[in-house]
């Protein structure tokens, strides 16, 4: 354009042409600079990368600031095979921005590659730059649900025989909640009358640790044993049930709540 | 994916109002139909926008394509010319308006408006063209900056104080590029015409046609003499002469070839010093004259002397272009300089050419002269006597004349103004069988005070006659001068003032309320920017930038042109890069926060730092521990920075600003303090 705009001055000798065409220029170069400002000086920080399941989309918190009276404006997410996503930051304040992945496989996510670019103000001029951060998401196994054989060598604790997956219902007594109990095992009806709550306790016997076993399960697969072992977990942890998990290498002392859970998770995330 | 976006709301408003301040200009320029359908899209696209009619359907569209360029064959077929072009980009430009309709659209479509808003250049390079069409490329370019900006809510002041800055460093830069941009001859030819029809004389004359020109305040050409501007009375700026009487009618015979494409001519070397100059910047005419003073010699490059005498350019004027003149210093002899002081046969025919018959009455008239004068010389001053005693007229409103045009005028109406008597008394001159010539151009002028130049206007147009004396050459003889002495004195406004009839036809000329001494004012301060804006800017070309340059740095080359634009554009832009981008904007911090920092610096001297999270309070409890015999002052420090920073309504503004400076004295006097405290306890030590 500038260079259509320059033969038509040189060729009519017109010294206005010529000055509208060194303007442009000129504020095209501006553009560069102005877009290179847009996006130097921004501290992007990853702050947090969630923990999901195979299927599920990872996120990835950040927070961003600029610096000392700029603005950032129009500022370009790009992760490969995700929409961009597009945010502006006002001087001097703190945003945050999250970007979903899709997880597709068990295990560590990376964010992989992100592209931040901006072609502020003008479109005419893109400034990108790569970041790769280290931080990653833990993605577990899908859970699906699977049979395991419950041979008696298998089975929790030794004398306890092939009485298993009864007594849940045996209210033994109820105490008060802690942090990380499972809803399920709250005692409504007393939060009902007292106004407290309760989690009920089930008789010892009964709720007998389980174990649960990558062994155990039926099929040859390892991916479809983790996620089986991943069903399991969510389901006894749901129902508020004490086990254990043994996996190839790692092994987990039984115990329950929310935070026995994730580590399960985590355990079988990895592996 | 990114790139189907539809254009938002808010851009398309920028972009149909950068649409029609771009076209609004060229719609004087093309066809009426052309102006009217680019308007009818606009209007199309907002309907469309308000969600009235839909975006046309491909039949349609074709449909417009098909008779469009049919009407715009049928309008433009005939001619080759600048506005050929330029109405045809308006055409596909505004037919494209209809299907912006995605982002990605626009960018193209900016481009062609930025393209078409430099090409109004080529029509008109004033001063204010130049600002409007700036302007209109900032507000083009707007259309992008809507699509890309943030949605962030930042002031209107913060983003004009930006594009100020922008504007404040691009415009050193452009004027760095502008003056050292090495300047080339253009590349290829051009077509040259812009078929625009202009005001200004024209190649024939019949009773009535300079009449028109002087309702025209247009601006035929402005002067700049080197030494002092002549008297009025000698500014007789002859452009062409009329050799040829048809009927009534008046035609010049010369032929000057027309050139259809041709390349500008790019150079235009002043050749010349001599104390006797003048330059002249005409106007666009769309012809090869140039006007010039008798006598006067061709002194720049763009100009030569024609074969008659006159001086002509070597392309036709399209745009405003400058030459100069040298003279001989003496224009008070009316007698132009020949080198041979006969006139062959050929020339003699020409000079004495009538129709064969009519006008019996003057026939007779100048029959009965011949008798009586038999010397050339005496025959003309009787005539000029006549024109002077008898009852002639000057009026801009001549009535009508019977077919025989110069009985009827010479002897019964007797009204007229410059043409009717020039070409009378060349009639009669021929008659008489004295060689002698119609000579049409300007005369007079006038005078800007301010800058000590002459505007030449339309109408200023004059015409009068030569006479061919054997043994002295060619002899001005102006009738006009003995009916309206004023008229060649001081100019038409005066001959006419009793008539009114001065510029009667243009009620918006500021010319016309000449009387008004503030409008005339403006009106002269106006052109002169003008003129200076021509001389200096739009004449500014290749041979200017190397006079100039050489002044400076001697001899330059254009590789040293490069490397000169480059280090100056390089500074500026990093400059720019420094400048640009970041706010200046502080925020404002709390005088009572700074006056409390201002406090902990001076402490900080004496050796006891603040903590970083140490509040006021426990600051100053750590201080009144280290000096307690300040514990009094301190608290009252300490309580007065409360009150003002968390004390709600520490009272009206003036109340806040006393206790400020209080904080201040009191942190003065405390430093000061524990400073003598300080050196005691060392003393004492």
């Amino acid at each position: 354009m500038l260079l259509l705009l320059l033969l038509t001055a040189i060729n009519y000798q017109n010294s206005l042409i010529y000055i509208f065409t060194f303007l442009l220029g000129s504020l095209f170069v501006f553009s560069i600079i102005f877009c290179f400002k847009n996006m130097s000086g921004l501290n992007l920080s990853l702050v947090k990368a969630s923990e999901c399941f195979v299927g599920e989309g990872a996120e990835f918190s950040f927070s961003l600031k600029t610096k000392e009276n700029q603005d950032i404006e129009s500022l370009c997410f790009i992760l490969a095979n995700e929409p961009a996503k597009i945010i502006d930051i006002a001087d001097s304040e703190v945003a945050s921005l999250n970007l979903t992945v899709k997880a597709l496989k068990r295990g560590q996510l990376n964010l992989g590659r992100l592209r931040l670019e901006t072609v502020y103000p003008l479109g005419l001029i893109r400034a990108w730059t790569w970041l790769e951060f280290k931080k990653e998401a833990l993605v577990f196994p899908k859970p699906i649900e699977g049979s395991r054989t419950l041979s008696a060598s298998t089975q929790g604790d030794e004398d306890e025989g092939g009485v298993v997956v009864k007594g849940e219902d045996e209210l033994s007594g109820i105490r008060d909640y802690v942090h990380g109990d499972s809803l399920n095992r709250i005692a409504w009806k007393h939060y009902a009358a007292k106004g407290e709550l309760y989690v009920k306790e089930f008789d010892a016997v009964s709720s007998s640790t389980q174990w649960l076993r990558y062994y155990d399960y039926l099929s040859g697969d390892k991916e479809l044993r983790l996620s089986n072992l991943c069903f399991d977990v969510l389901s006894y942890s749901q129902k508020g049930l004490q086990f254990g998990l043994e996996l190839p290498g790692t092994t987990i002392e039984p115990s329950q709540g929310e935070a026995h859970k994730q580590i399960c998770l985590r355990a079988l995330a990895v592996a | 994916m990114k790139s189907e976006k539809l254009l938002p709301r808010s851009t398309l408003w920028v972009l149909l109002g950068a649409f029609l301040m771009v076209m609004v200009p060229h719609y004087a320029n093309i066809s009426v139909w052309i102006s009217g359908l680019s308007l009818g899209v606009v209007v199309w696209r907002f309907l469309v926008f308000k969600g009235l009619v839909s975006y046309p359907g491909s039949k349609i569209k074709t449909l417009l394509v098909i008779t469009s360029v049919a009407g715009f064959y049928l309008a433009y077929r005939h001619q080759f010319s600048v506005e050929t072009a330029v109405a045809f980009f308006v055409l596909a430009v505004s037919l494209k308006l209809i299907e912006v309709r995605f982002t990605k659209d626009c960018y193209l479509f900016v481009f062609i408006l930025l393209y078409l808003a430099a090409s109004q250049f080529l029509f008109s390079q004033t001063f204010m063209t130049a600002i409007y069409q700036i302007a209109s490329a900032f507000v083009v370019l707007s259309v992008l900056f809507s699509l890309h900006k943030g949605r962030l809510k930042i002031s209107v002041k913060r983003r004009a104080a930006a594009l100020l800055k922008t504007v404040l460093i691009a415009v050193p830069l452009v004027v760095a590029i502008f003056m050292f941009f090495p300047r080339i001859a253009p590349l290829w030819s051009i077509p040259l015409s812009t078929g625009k029809a202009y005001t200004g004389i024209s190649d024939s004359m019949s009773p009535g046609q300079i009449a028109e020109l002087t309702q025209s305040a247009e601006r035929a050409f402005r002067v700049s003499f080197s030494a002092a501007i002549p008297p009025k009375n000698q500014l007789y700026w002859r452009g062409l002469e009329l050799d040829r009487l048809e009927g009534d009618t008046w035609r010049s015979s010369e032929y000057i070839p027309q050139g259809f494409l041709g390349k500008l001519d790019e150079g235009r070397l002043f050749f010349t010093d001599s104390s006797n100059s003048y330059d002249i910047l005409i106007e666009p005419t769309d012809r090869k004259w140039a006007y010039a003073l008798a006598g006067s010699t061709v002194a720049s490059s763009n100009i030569y002397k024609g074969g008659s005498g006159y001086i002509r350019f070597k392309s036709n004027i399209i745009q405003p272009t400058q030459y100069r003149l040298a003279y001989s210093g003496d224009l008070k002899a009316n007698e132009l300089k020949v080198n041979n002081y006969s006139l062959d046969s050929q020339l003699l025919s020409k000079y004495l050419q009538l129709p064969r018959a009519g006008n019996p009455q003057t026939r007779r008239f100048v029959n009965d002269l011949q008798r009586e004068y038999t010397k050339p010389v005496e025959l003309i001053n009787y005539l000029m006597t006549h024109f002077r005693e008898q009852a002639f007229y000057y009026t801009l409103r001549p009535p009508l004349t019977s077919e025989q045009f110069f009985d009827d005028f010479l002897f019964n109406t007797r009204r007229g103004f410059c043409s009717h008597y020039a070409g009378s008394l060349v009639y009669m001159l021929r008659l008489a069988g004295i060689p002698s010539r119609v000579v049409i151009g300007y005369q007079g002028g006038e005078i800007n005070e301010q800058e000590n130049y002459l505007i030449v206007h339309q109408y200023d147009a004059h015409a009068w006659v030569e006479a061919w004396l054997d043994g002295v050459g060619w002899i001005r003889y102006d009738p006009t001068a003995m009916v309206a002495p004023s008229r060649i004195e001081i100019g038409l406004e005066d001959a006419v003032k009793e008539e009114g009839s001065f510029l009667s036809g243009s009620a918006l000329a500021a010319a016309r309320y000449n009387r008004i001494e503030l409008i005339r004012w403006m009106r002269l301060n106006m052109d002169s920017l003008n003129y200076n804006w021509q001389k200096w800017v739009v004449g500014y070309d290749g041979q200017t930038q190397n006079n100039l340059l050489s002044q400076w740095f001697g001899r330059i080359s254009f590789q040293s042109l490069a490397i000169i634009m480059t280090i100056i554009g390089g500074v500026i832009v990093s400059f720019a890069f420094l400048v640009l981008g970041t706010g200046k904007k502080r925020h404002p911090v709390d005088k009572v926060v700074l006056e409390f920092e201002r406090f902990c610096k001076s402490t900080e001297k004496l050796g006891i730092k603040r903590e970083i999270g140490e509040t006021p309070s426990q600051f100053a409890d750590r201080l009144m521990r280290r000096f307690p015999q300040l514990k009094d002052s301190l608290n009252h420090f300490v309580n007065c920075f409360h009150l003002l920073q968390y004390g709600r309504g520490a009272g009206d503004e003036h109340k806040k600003n006393s206790l400020i400076s209080g904080i201040r004295t009191q942190a003065r006097s405390l430093t000061k303090e524990m400073l003598k405290d300080i050196k005691k306890g060392k003393r004492s030590k």
